[in-house]
């Protein structure tokens, strides 16, 4: 594989306040270095031989290539974030904006005082697109090889100094206003609206509970902390509970097995949630069960885990040992935070 | 937070420190003597091959950030050629007694993308008799007093 230059997308003669020439030296010098220096590396990627390269030398050839690589794709990225006049957001740009940073001048704020952190040093101040969340981001990165996982790059502004000091000196306040004056909000649009069609990665998906109402950690800890009621029943498997030591703070252990003789204790009036360890299967039959009985029940997405792995808090998980009909089994109260000491 | 804070503390403190070398390390033109001349020729063979390596290592940052130190290693009483970038990835417990600065800053008003001829002009310029000081300072310097038997 060898990479081939692109030619510069901006025209260096059109810009203001950001001379040819320290465009024609940014893209001479650095941009075309690390065109070379990228070929230079892949040809000896492809030249060696994994049984006899030292593992050390291998791993600072695929360091050397995806810095690089990275280097080649953001320079590419910043000559196509310069040309227009920087003011004019198309609508959806803006939009965008707004949606993820409050209005486009808070972005504008942030993505300035980001720059200055980068002064007399290097790294890029990237806008980029984060499939996952849907959303746009700002953020830094101290060298070409850090990136957010997955995320696209929409627009690049270079705080590496050769990029202004030929001009700017070490006045990188200077720079960046020249820059905001410069960018090309259409085609970062258009980048923008390529980027929204990428899909985050897949989330588990049950095909046989597509249909089964679900409710995030988030939501219960929204409900609990709302102070709106709410029956938790934590329905992980009775052999789990016998070395669990810990349990959803407001919820309550049923065995999953045994729903006959505890679903008399639940209250139609209010909603129900149930849960196991991960989130996978008995906690959604058990929300199945009680749907057929006629309950308001949705399950806990992620289960347990979720709810510590998101610090929600937890209380010691005692009496699994004798659960039971009869004397035992209390009617299951729904949980109002402000009105339970445990819980306060 | 906090770690945050103290990352960009030790970034600053660091650059401050480095940039008071680098300083330092200009002057007149001059040619390492005496105990560091030997210094240099123990440990890198040579004086020019200790230039060499020192130059081309400045030469291989171009187009980034990041320093060449020339730095006293009290574990191993000798002097070694370190790359440190982030003005904060330095030797564990060495003394830096020289220093390059890569950082385009540092060149790109003269030199503009030329950086091989600001490491020359560099080169050209370090002031021995100073560094001769400095390294004089910290030679005496032991190890962590961790070596076994120490």
């Amino acid at each position: 594989m060898r990479y081939k230059i692109a030619p510069l997308f901006c025209r260096p003669w059109t810009l203001n306040g950001i001379s040819a020439r320290l465009i024609e030296s940014h893209y001479e010098n650095d941009y075309g270095n690390a065109i070379s220096s990228l070929n230079a590396t892949t040809a000896e990627l492809e030249a060696f031989d994994p049984a006899t390269t030292p593992a050390a030398v291998i791993y600072r050839l695929k360091r050397d290539e995806a810095a690089l690589l990275n280097s080649t794709l953001l320079h590419e990225l910043y000559f196509a974030s310069l040309g227009g006049d920087g003011r004019t957001l198309p609508e959806p740009m803006a939009q965008a904006i707004a949606r993820d940073f409050g209005s486009v001048k808070r972005w504008r704020d942030e993505f300035i005082a980001l720059a200055y952190g980068l002064a007399g040093s290097s790294g890029w101040i990237l806008l980029t697109y984060v499939p996952r969340d849907a959303r746009l981001i700002i953020h830094a990165t101290a060298g070409h090889e850090q990136s957010v996982a997955g995320g696209i790059p929409i627009l690049a502004l270079d705080m590496y100094e050769h990029a202004y000091h030929l001009e700017f000196g070490a006045n990188p306040a200077a720079y960046v206003a020249a820059f905001m004056r410069n960018i090309e909000w259409d085609t970062a649009l258009e980048r923008y609206q390529n980027a929204v069609n990428v899909e985050p990665p897949p989330r588990l998906k049950q095909k046989q509970f597509a249909d089964l109402p679900s409710i995030t950690v988030e939501e219960v800890k929204g409900m609990l902390d709302s102070g709106k009621p709410v029956q938790i029943i934590d329905t992980r498997p009775r052999h789990y509970t016998t070395r669990a030591h810990e349990i959803v703070q407001g919820a309550v252990w049923r065995d999953p097995e045994r729903v006959d003789e505890w679903i008399g204790e639940l209250s139609k009036a209010e909603p129900v949630v149930t849960f196991c360890v991960y989130g996978f299967h008995i906690g959604c039959e058990t929300a199945v069960t009680l749907r057929k009985a006629g309950f308001d029940a949705r399950y806990m997405v992620g289960g347990h885990y979720a709810w510590k792995a998101t610090k929600g808090p937890l209380t010691l998980l005692k009496d699994t040992s004798s659960p039971g009909p009869g004397p035992v089994m209390q009617r299951i109260q729904p949980v109002e935070l402000s009105a339970d000491p445990q819980l306060e | 937070m906090i770690n945050g804070l103290k990352r960009e503390e030790l970034i600053a403190m660091n650059s401050m420190i480095l940039h008071v070398i680098f300083f330092a390390s200009l002057g007149e033109r001059s040619e390492p003597e005496g105990a560091l001349r030997d210094a240099l020729i123990r440990d890198f063979g040579s004086v020019s091959a200790w230039a060499a390596e020192f130059s081309a290592m400045g030469k291989a940052q171009r187009g980034g950030s990041g320093w060449v130190l020339l730095t006293w290693s009290p574990r191993d009483h000798r002097l070694v050629n370190q790359w440190a970038m982030d003005h904060s990835t330095t030797l564990a417990g060495g003394q830096p007694i020289l220093a390059l600065d890569m950082y385009e800053h540092s060149y790109h008003i003269d030199y503009g993308a030329q950086a091989a001829a600001y490491v020359d002009a560099f080169m050209a310029a370090i002031n021995w008799p100073s560094v001769a000081r400095a390294y004089a300072g910290v030679a005496r310097s032991r190890d962590f007093g961790l070596t076994l038997g120490h």
